[in-house]
């Protein structure tokens, strides 16, 4: 009897108590979320498209092809955008609400303190401020009804839908979206490509060691012959000059808050266009593909829209309703970005809340803003600006370094890039195509474009700011001094509109009217002596336009025309101008190497210097340019710069590391350095048993929320950070789209690192990657085809 | 009768006993689809007509892995099933859910 008892008050405890955790324990949200049939997750597994969905704007269809890329008809252009905003919200809502809140600095609200230090960049720099005052300028004008459909399209589905994995898994819906949320699109994709700290990092060095050894890491221009423009522009004087400016170390804590959320390096792009004069179907062929981050889903979304008097195919990033890269029914177009010079920093003289502008003293404009944190104490951050825009700042610790600044950036002004996007996609040739242009103020970008009609173009895109001194120009390479009013820039109003007026004129930007065929790697533009205005603070490394100019010449050359197949081949191009450069340096140090080293010096003596999967020189070559980078710049760097700093963040690039032969640099000889780096290069690829280039060049693209599951698979691949088949492993970043259309003649191809759909349960998720990998492409057409997932229409105004 | 002489009585008669567990199971199933409480009750209710205790306990968990494999069978009919196991944790939670809670329920047998 007592045993019964003992028993059954055993069981009753571990029942009761089991319980009793599923209600009250932590244990009761992973229920709530994984349990199946009812966890919230599962809705996720079997989201379906309703099959008709009520529009207010007119008839609309939905279909999605063989690769789910949204195929879109609308009777008219709102209804098209409203089932465009429709068909985002469908394939990538967590993506856009993940962007719309780091740009607002809302990330900490559903992930908690990890995005604190992000949010509060973000919102010390008020980009919805911008937005919101771009919003303005373009409601009630034809984009901006446009814009709202998409917008109402993008709820439509929010309302409606059930909310794809990643909102179950951390709990949370998200808000209605808006036109200032399209906008916010723009100011992102804007700020990855131009939001430069290098001034910052640039005047530290030069106070640290020496205006000479910052001119040496961080050259205005790099000595080659490879510009996007190579004559015909002219000869002209500089208008700006680099003012002696005194040397200013900024602060470390304040470089090092900023460095994380700056342009990421690598980011870069190639495009090209040829005309029919040098192809064999005697139309123009396009080639165009950028390189931002390579992430789960990709940055671009693609679709193909049409409407009785539209039809476009290309990418666009999520949230966005207009294509911005692809073709239309005139002609196709790509960008690249030119890496000019649109953002300058201002510090100040300050007291008790005012700075010193001129004569007098004003006040921080300020506004006190919450951080709402998850599962955390919420933050206040104090927004300030002054007349140049927002002020950034670390906490002061009473030295001399330059604890906060003021930035003027061009997309803190209303801009109007997406009403130029969107005309872009109308454009009937290259006369109305340009015209677009005028009003693409942000971001700075290379824009080739041909048209049927056989017609080329190149044309420099964006507002470029023409520094005054003291009535001066000047360069924007320095920190000004904000209170003596150096480096104004007339015409530009933050946070409203500017006119601009000061700014470079459209007709002098730098363009090309029908070229031959031209270039763009993100190398310099055009010759400083060549062009009147100062553009650029720095421009990419050569290494990729010097490989693009190499071969379209010899081909051109040639008695080969141009083909889509050689325009394919060049875009998958893997040979690498820096091993071009420096093997034979390598080599030339054989005698300090370890001879136990001979056979991989032998391999790359033998070596055609591409980054090929199969290829051990490749890789031998790969490891060695890291460690050499690292022993030649970090010791001295280390030694010179205050404790705080990481120095890898102050590593120039690669063309600077391979010419520098300085004994600054090399205290023990640079063949000693070589020999180094080679020997801890081989080291480390025999520890983690690599054998090919293949083993170590692996795609590396993760979701943001680090989960193994949700990554995409690993693949070999060609390509490094320097050749034009571009795959940056360390920093995941490559070709985000790869495009090539032979315009008006032939099958366009396009590939994506990915897939079209960012649902984890999607056939669609990752079925392009592995042809992304092998460089291989899939057909690229506007004609309307797939299969009818929802029709719109029916609605109260249709 | 009392209500421990109705069971019993259930547990007596093969039939009976196997009619009343599926109907367990189906409620089970049904409360399941809605919280996972149900994964408890159906393992509870198939494990209480059941004649021994370990028996009991094996019917019940049984039922936790059959509701699993009901689940798994709903997302291969969507075509998510591969996406689904290939979750990692959360496959593995969420097979563990219903087998553990569905064990507990049945633990009840064990009462009397």
């Amino acid at each position: 009897m007592d045993r019964d008892l003992t028993r059954r008050a055993l069981v009753g405890a571990v029942v009761g108590g089991g319980i009793g955790a599923g209600f009250l324990s932590p244990v009761r949200g992973y229920l709530r979320r994984f349990a199946p049939f009812a966890g919230d997750v599962w809705g996720a597994a079997r989201r379906d498209l309703p099959g008709t969905v009520p529009s207010p704007y007119g008839e609309a269809a939905l279909r999605y092809d063989d690769y789910g890329v949204a195929h879109v008809e609308g009777g008219n252009e709102r209804a098209l955008y409203f089932a465009v905003g429709y068909a985002q919200a469908a394939d990538r809502l967590f993506q856009m609400d993940l962007q719309r809140r780091q740009m607002r600095g809302e990330l900490s609200a559903v992930v908690g303190d990890l995005a604190v230090p992000s949010d509060r960049f973000h919102v010390a720099m008020d980009f919805a401020g911008a937005a919101e005052a771009t919003w303005e300028g373009a409601r009630g004008t034809e984009t901006g009804e446009v814009v709202e459909a998409f917008v109402d399209g993008v709820n439509r589905y929010v309302e409606d839908e059930p909310l794809p994995l990643e909102f179950r898994l951390l709990g949370y819906e998200p808000d209605p979206w808006t036109g200032t949320d399209v906008m916010l699109g723009e100011k992102q994709i804007s700020w990855g490509l131009t939001g430069s700290f290098r001034t910052l990092r640039k005047a530290t060095v030069a106070a640290e060691i020496g205006q000479e050894t910052a001119e040496q890491l961080y050259p205005y221009r790099m000595d080659h012959d490879a510009p996007i423009i190579r004559d015909g522009v002219g000869e002209f004087d500089a208008e700006a000059s680099a003012a002696e400016a005194p040397p200013a170390a900024v602060d470390p804590d304040l470089l090092s808050r900023l460095s994380g959320f700056e342009s990421p390096p690598g980011v870069g792009s190639n495009s090209w266009v040829v005309s029919g004069e040098h192809t064999e179907s005697g139309q123009p062929i396009l080639a165009n593909d950028p390189h931002l981050t390579l992430m789960a889903p990709p940055v671009w979304y693609e679709m193909n829209l049409a409407t009785d008097d539209l039809s476009v195919r290309g990418v666009t990033f999520p949230g966005v309703p207009f294509v911005i890269i692809g073709e239309n029914h005139a002609g196709a177009w790509g960008v690249t970005n030119t890496g000019t010079d649109v953002i300058d920093f201002y510090r100040y003289d300050t007291r008790n809340g005012e700075y010193r502008y001129g004569d007098g003293w004003r006040e921080f404009e300020t506004e006190s803003r919450t951080i709402a944190v998850a599962d955390g104490e919420d933050r206040e951050v104090t927004v300030r600006k002054t007349v140049h825009g927002p002020v950034i700042g670390a906490e002061s610790d009473g030295d001399d370094l330059v604890g906060e600044v003021g930035v003027a950036w061009t997309g803190f002004s209303a801009t109007k890039t997406v009403d130029a996007v969107r005309r872009m996609s109308h454009s009937d040739g290259v006369d109305s195509f340009r015209e677009a242009l005028r009003d693409f103020d942000l971001p700075p970008q290379n824009m080739v474009y041909a048209d049927r009609e056989g017609n080329t173009l190149y044309y420099v895109t964006g507002r470029h700011p023409r520094r005054y001194t003291d009535g001066e120009p000047v360069r924007g390479t320095r920190v000004f001094d904000g209170s003596e009013r150096e480096g104004e820039w007339p015409g530009y109003t933050p946070y409203g509109e500017s006119s601009w007026e000061g700014f470079v004129p459209f007709e002098e930007k730098p363009h090309v009217e029908n070229p031959g065929y031209i270039g763009t790697a993100n190398q310099r533009i055009v010759d400083d002596d060549r062009y009147p205005y100062y553009l650029a603070e720095a421009y990419g490394e050569p290494f990729r336009g010097r490989r693009l100019w190499e071969r379209l010449d010899r081909r051109i050359g040639s008695d080969d025309p141009v083909t889509p197949g050689f325009v394919r081949d060049l875009q998958c191009d893997a040979y690498d101008k820096r091993a071009e450069l420096f093997v034979p340096t390598i080599l030339a140090a054989r005698e300090t190497i370890d001879d136990d080293l001979d056979p991989e010096l032998d391999r790359l003596e033998a070596w055609d210097y591409r980054m090929t999967r199969d290829s051990r020189a490749a890789l031998a070559f790969a490891r060695f340019v890291e460690h050499y980078r690292r022993d030649v710049f970090a010791p001295r760097l280390r030694e010179a710069l205050d404790d705080r700093r990481d120095v890898e963040e102050y590593f120039p690039n690669d063309w600077v590391l391979l010419h520098l032969d300085d004994e600054d640099w090399f205290p023990e000889g640079r063949d000693a350095a070589i020999a180094t780096a080679f020997e801890k290069a081989v080291e480390e690829i025999e520890s983690n048993d690599w054998s090919v280039y293949g083993d170590y060049n692996v795609t590396a693209i993760d979701h943001p929320f680090g989960q193994s599951w949700l990554r995409y698979p690993r693949y070999p691949t060609d390509g490094s950070k320097a050749t034009l088949n571009n795959f940056r492993k360390d920093a995941a970043v490559g070709a985000s789209w790869r495009q090539v259309v032979p315009v008006g003649d032939g099958e366009s191809g396009a590939v994506l690192p990915g897939g079209n759909d960012g649902d984890y349960f999607s056939d669609h998720y990752d079925d392009q990657l592995g042809l992304w990998a092998d460089g291989e492409y899939r057909t690229f057409s506007r004609e309307i085809t797939g299969t009818t997932a929802v029709t719109f229409g029916g609605g109260e105004d249709s | 009768m009392s209500g421990a002489g109705r069971i019993d009585a259930v547990r007596d008669v093969g039939p009976r006993r196997w009619a009343v567990a599926v109907a367990g199971a189906l409620l089970g199933l049904v409360l399941a689809t809605t919280h996972w409480i149900g994964f408890l009750v159906g393992g509870a209710l198939v494990a209480l007509p059941q004649r021994t205790v370990p028996r009991g306990i094996v019917t019940g968990t049984g039922f936790g892995v059959l509701v699993w494999g009901a689940f798994l069978a709903t997302l291969a009919l969507d075509g998510t099933a591969a996406g689904y196991v290939g979750m990692g944790q959360v496959f593995y939670l969420s097979v563990a859910i219903p087998v553990v809670a569905a064990f507990l329920g049945s633990l009840v047998r064990g009462l009397g």
